[in-house]
């Protein structure tokens, strides 16, 4: 009996399978003694927020809120074996309710979760929690763990009971909707630190999670007495661990999958920390050829290396979680990234054709020069087939060499997606034209930018882009103009998407005496926005706001680059025309005070040249 | 006593004016329920026009906006007098002409332009005076242009009705006038009171003073620019005014009164975007609420049943579909329920003393033909023989009857016309009509509805407290009164449908989903007093 990795099988249990839905942290304690290994250690990211906000010099009642998985009970329990650790047996204990004695003198109160203490129990807090809340009680102090829809229901039930306490829920419901909106951590009528840690996008805590299961220190002991290690066929297992490891040539795989994650975090597409282990155990451990059974255990994966079948355990398949069904693909919202990318079916002609044809050159050697066991050793076979084929020919037979091929391109168009140099040769083999958001590349370059500080030289180029597709966004005219921003519109609500009447001046991008546009860094979003500002000389208050998420970034930059993407436009189109009508009423109110000249309006056309030309009219 | 004073009335209803002249009216049954009148082929967008024809009228004569009304009108139902200037040679120019554009498309020089228009104008026998245009405009083609801009404000411009009916956006005095007809006859054919039942709804609201300074800074002296192009146009001379008295509504208070007037504050106070922006929701909501106000009346007439809610198909799927099954029954139910209460009008007559005193009578027949004719201006169909004339209860069953008959304007068919206006209702061959609602609608409950930001689940709470509208399974089970039993269609299908209502709010950009528990629906054109961006923000440092 070959020896099995005792790690292997521990991994499996954070698969997409059924049971790890009730992985919560009590239950993985508890895993972590069975399988008698090294214990994964995961990060809490916000330990010394929280850490901060009740024990340091300006204290301050905490909810902690998040989705299923997101941490919440691990960071408090986290505080509670820091700050006490004298009681650490007593965790987690029987009570939903604890009650604590700060060093200071003041009472903690720690709610582990919200939705498992009792009715009861929840309407005997109100009073007290609402209090310290607003402040009332600093000799009192909440920790609180709950999801964002569980607090809010709580001061929503709270509200509609009669009795005194009905307004202040109410108040107190008010508010705390505008900061999970607003995504605020405090405001000044709340005794609160509000910590989400849905909105903690950190690239270090992806890293830390990734390095936790592929630096394992079981790894090494495990392995090393299974003789697939000197085989000449790689373990899978093994190999799919190497390609997502950091360091060297095959580092661009883990750094897409960052990028992914990244760009989905712009889009409110959050993934807990729980499914980002889900997410690497999948590239591992996948195994498509048993749906029931969608991961590999040892013996499995040495059955795979002897036969030499590696198309089942393709990492960048199970990135996409191919090896799921469809309904536990769903149920697993990280691979929901992927989904909305498309990645396996958007593609362009240069890149088919360098799969397909092996032109250009460079390229094909760029896909295809290393990684041979998923790249030229699982392709190769099945191009040869289809073009032995014909390409065409009837039957079951030639259906299936026709759709093996088309698997196996989709499959390589993943790969390249996870593989392509983020700067290549070309534009049209940036692994992002492999993806719906053609223009992801340039989003995250542009958040950098903005994130570093850096000058505008950088990020001007972006700003015409973006103004170049307001421009035709709303005009519905092929205009080049990316210099000024034009405000078209209809006369009050119509159907028409076009406007060709402007009852404002055109606002300059780059204007000193009136106002202008510039691209910043919402800092509470961590996105970037396009702002209209005030002139330089008056107080630099926002006066309208538009919010870049990626897919609204890709529409107008399509856009400006002459293709409407029909499938997202009618969103990002509705975005934008609440942009414009609260910019030009702002604007206006702005301007209404310093001058009383004659009213204009402005008939808008295209000139011979793309530009806008404006057909002054005295109202 | 003179004969309004003797209508049959429901209970708690004002007298009709005597000031009221009912010549027209044939039948007074319809009107004692509802008002008189609210009209099938008076679009909600006409019932806004025709309203704020009061309000600038108002206006224009230094009354305030709302109040107890003319003289005449101290006790009780309100009487208003009120006329718009005919304004013809903008309507001319603006819904008539066909030779403008061409005109200035040409290669003649300007006054070639202005000569050939005067040439077209008067071979066509049009015997205005436009030559106030030459010195207003620099040129022809700006003429032109000024011209096809204020066409574009022009509303339901899909609709093919005579020049003289149709209107323009009502964004300033120079941009009202009558409903005509080619005499120049106020014919009210296509304004025919809806909008004054809406000025009295509004008149008799809790909260109207704080309406009427937002209508008067909104709307009434807004100095709009496209009401100061009217102006350049119109010319001097707008022509005589139009005049006419208001109808009649019959109870002084009514909670969709206080909504409405709610529901404009909440529209007109957007102040962060152009108020033309918000006239397309404030006249959808206006229609959803006057449907309201029919079925609620209805149903107050009809007793204290539950009011049946309007379920709201978003599934959109044909063949079966459970949601829209149950949302064609409850259109049914509205149509009925109209019918229904007319008939139940009757009833109450018919247990009053005096009609029992008339059935108790020798002269039966004579007496209720007088009484029928005093209560209900209605008068039996002239028997063959004038000897034979009907029996008490003969005349009260044929009048019941032509209450039921269907006829060509009614109030089942205003019902039916103003909440497919408003994009509430789809009507299908073959499947049939129902309750589904089109993005402007939706668009328009969300700005109305939504301040501050506001969790799904109570927006679809505020859905069904507010107007009745149903969609989810939680506010089917509360309007349905289902405690234990099963809903009215299955829970997955409800789910569905609500799920798909949150899809159509985020395409909209009205839906921010923070979390699988959490989606928050938004105006984005609220804008919170603090945060407000003042004046103030522009002082030069």
């Amino acid at each position: 009996m070959p020896p099995v990795s005792a790690l292997v099988d521990f991994l499996r249990t954070f698969g997409p399978v059924a049971t790890s839905d009730s992985l919560c942290d009590e239950n993985l304690r508890q895993m972590q003694a069975t399988f008698d290994v090294v214990p994964i250690d995961t990060p809490a990211p916000r330990a010394a927020d929280l850490q901060d906000a009740i024990l340091g010099a300006a204290p301050s009642n905490v909810v902690l809120t998040g989705t299923a998985g997101d941490g919440k009970t691990y960071h408090v329990r986290k505080f509670f074996m820091s700050t006490f650790p004298e009681r650490a047996d007593e965790w987690p204990g029987e009570d939903g309710i604890l009650s604590l004695p700060l060093p200071d003198g003041r009472e903690l109160r720690v709610i582990r979760d919200l939705s498992e203490i009792s009715d009861s129990e929840k309407a005997s807090e109100l009073a007290a929690f609402t209090a310290a809340l607003l402040g009332e009680t600093p000799e009192r102090t909440y920790l609180v763990a709950a999801n964002d829809g569980q607090l809010l229901k709580y001061f929503r039930d709270a509200a509609t009971q009669p009795g005194p306490d009905a307004a202040r829920a109410q108040t107190l419901h008010q508010r705390l909707s505008e900061m999970l909106r607003e995504e605020r951590e405090g405001r000044p009528d709340l005794d609160l630190r509000l910590l989400n840690l849905s909105r903690t996008w950190s690239e270090a805590v992806v890293d830390a999670i990734f390095d936790a299961v592929l630096e394992h220190p079981d790894w090494d002991s495990d392995c090393e007495k299974c003789p697939a290690l000197e085989a000449s066929n790689a373990c899978p297992i093994r190999l799919n661990r190497s390609l997502l490891r950091n360091g060297g040539a095959e580092a661009t795989f883990r750094t897409r999958l960052k990028d992914a994650l990244r760009l989905a975090a712009a889009n409110d597409q959050h993934i807990p920390i729980r499914q980002l282990l889900t997410l690497v155990v999948n590239i591992i451990l996948g195994d498509a050829s048993r749906p029931d059974d969608p991961l590999l255990d040892c013996a499995t994966a040495r059955a795979r290396a002897q036969a030499r079948r590696y198309a089942p355990t393709n990492p960048y398949n199970n990135a996409v979680g191919l090896n799921l069904r469809p309904e536990r693909r769903r149920a697993n919202r990280v691979f929901n990234v992927f989904e909305v990318l498309a990645v396996g079916f958007e593609t362009n002609n240069l890149i088919d054709s360098s799969l397909v044809q092996r032109q250009p050159a460079e390229l094909y050697e760029a896909l295809f020069s290393d990684d041979p066991i998923y790249g030229r050793d699982l392709f190769e076979p099945l191009r040869d087939a289809y073009f032995m084929s014909g390409g065409a020919g009837a039957g079951p037979a030639a259906d299936a060499v026709i759709r093996d091929f088309r698997k196996g391109l989709e499959a390589q168009r993943r790969r390249a997606f996870f593989r392509l140099p983020t700067e290549g040769q070309r534009e049209m083999a940036s692994p992002w034209r492999l993806s719906i958001f053609q223009h992801g590349g340039e989003y995250l370059k542009l958040l950098d930018a903005l994130l570093s500080g850096a000058s505008r030289e950088i990020v001007d180029p972006y700003t015409r882009q973006l103004l170049r597709g307001l421009n035709r966004a709303f005009t519905g005219m092929m205009t080049i103009d990316d210099e000024r921003l034009w405000l078209a519109g209809t006369i009050g609500k119509t159907d028409d998407p076009a406007g060709r009447i402007a009852t404002l001046e055109p606002i300059d991008r780059t204007s000193a005496t009136s106002f202008n546009v510039r691209l910043a860094l919402d800092p509470v979003g961590k996105r970037p926005c396009l702002r209209v500002m005030p002139p330089r000389l008056a107080p630099q208050t926002t006066v309208s706001e538009l919010a870049l998420r990626p897919l609204l970034f890709e529409y107008l930059m399509r856009v400006a680059s002459g293709s409407l993407p029909s499938s997202f436009s009618r969103q990002c189109h509705q975005e934008i025309r609440h942009f414009a009508l609260v910019t030009q009423t702002a604007v206006q109110r702005l301007m209404a005070s310093d001058e009383d000249q004659t009213q204009v309006v402005r008939i808008l056309a295209l000139g011979s040249r793309g530009e806008v030309q404006a057909q002054p009219l005295e109202v | 006593m003179t004969k309004n004073q003797n209508l049959q009335l429901p209970p708690d209803a004002l007298r009709v004016p005597d000031s009221l002249n009912l010549s027209g009216v044939k039948l007074w049954c319809e009107y004692g329920v509802w008002g008189l009148l609210f009209y099938d082929d008076q679009s909600p967008w006409l019932t806004i026009i025709e309203c704020l024809h009061i309000c600038f009228d108002r206006k224009r004569r230094g009354a305030p906006i709302f109040g107890p009304g003319d003289s005449g009108s101290s006790e009780g139902h309100e009487v208003v007098r009120y006329g718009t200037p005919l304004n013809h040679p903008l309507r001319h120019v603006l819904f008539r002409d066909r030779d403008i554009l061409p005109i200035a498309d040409s290669q003649l020089d300007d006054a070639g332009m202005w000569k050939e228009w005067s040439d077209r104008l008067e071979r066509d026998r049009i015997l205005l005076d436009f030559r106030y245009l030459k010195s207003r405009f620099k040129s022809f083609r700006d003429f032109a242009h000024a011209v096809e801009l204020l066409r574009s404000a022009e509303i339901e411009s899909h609709t093919a009705k005579r020049w003289t009916s149709r209107h323009l956006l009502p964004l300033g005095a120079a941009m009202l006038v009558p409903d005509v007809d080619e005499a120049h006859k106020l014919d009210r054919k296509f304004m025919r009171r809806s909008g004054e039942m809406l000025y009295l709804m509004l008149n008799r609201a809790d909260g109207r003073g704080a309406l009427s300074a937002l209508i008067e800074e909104r709307l009434l002296s807004a100095a709009s620019p496209w009401d100061g192009l009217a102006q350049r146009l119109a010319g001097p001379d707008v022509g005589p005014t139009i005049e006419t008295t208001v109808g009649y509504l019959p109870l002084l208070s009514h909670q969709v009164y206080d909504h409405l007037a709610e529901d404009w504050r909440s529209l007109l106070g957007l102040s962060s975007i152009p108020v033309e922006n918000v006239l397309d929701p404030l006249e959808r909501v206006t229609g959803l609420l006057q449907a309201l106000y029919i079925v609620q009346r209805a149903q107050e007439t009809l007793g204290d049943a539950p009011l049946p809610p309007f379920v709201l198909d978003l599934v959109g799927a044909s063949g079966g579909n459970p949601v829209r099954k149950l949302s064609i029954d409850q259109y049914k139910r509205h149509r009925t329920m109209l019918m229904d209460a007319m008939s139940a009008f009757v009833d109450s007559f018919a247990e009053t003393e005096e009609w029992r005193q008339v059935l108790e009578s020798d002269a039966g027949a004579k007496e209720a033909r007088d009484l029928l004719a005093e209560r209900f201006r209605w008068s039996p169909p002239r028997p063959d023989d004038p000897h034979r004339m009907p029996t008490a209860e003969q005349q009260l069953a044929e009048l019941r009857a032509e209450t039921q008959a269907s006829r060509g304007h009614f109030i089942g068919s205003t019902f039916l016309n103003h909440v497919r206006q408003i994009g509430m209702l789809r009507a299908h061959r073959r499947a049939g009509t129902w309750y589904a609602p089109n993005d402007a609608f939706l668009e328009a409950l969300v700005l109305t509805i939504v301040r501050t930001p506001m969790e799904f689940g109570e927006f679809l709470g505020a859905l069904y407290t507010r107007y009745n509208l149903v969609v989810g399974p939680e506010e089917v089970r509360v309007a349905f009164r289902v405690s234990t039993g099963s809903l009215p269609a299955p829970l997955a299908d409800l789910k569905d449908n609500e799920r798909r209502l949150e899809e159509r709010l985020r395409v909209l950009g009205f839906l921010d989903r923070k979390s699988d528990d959490c989606a928050f629906v938004i105006n984005p054109f609220h804008v919170q007093s603090s945060a407000t961006i003042g004046a103030d923000a522009l002082v030069p440092a």
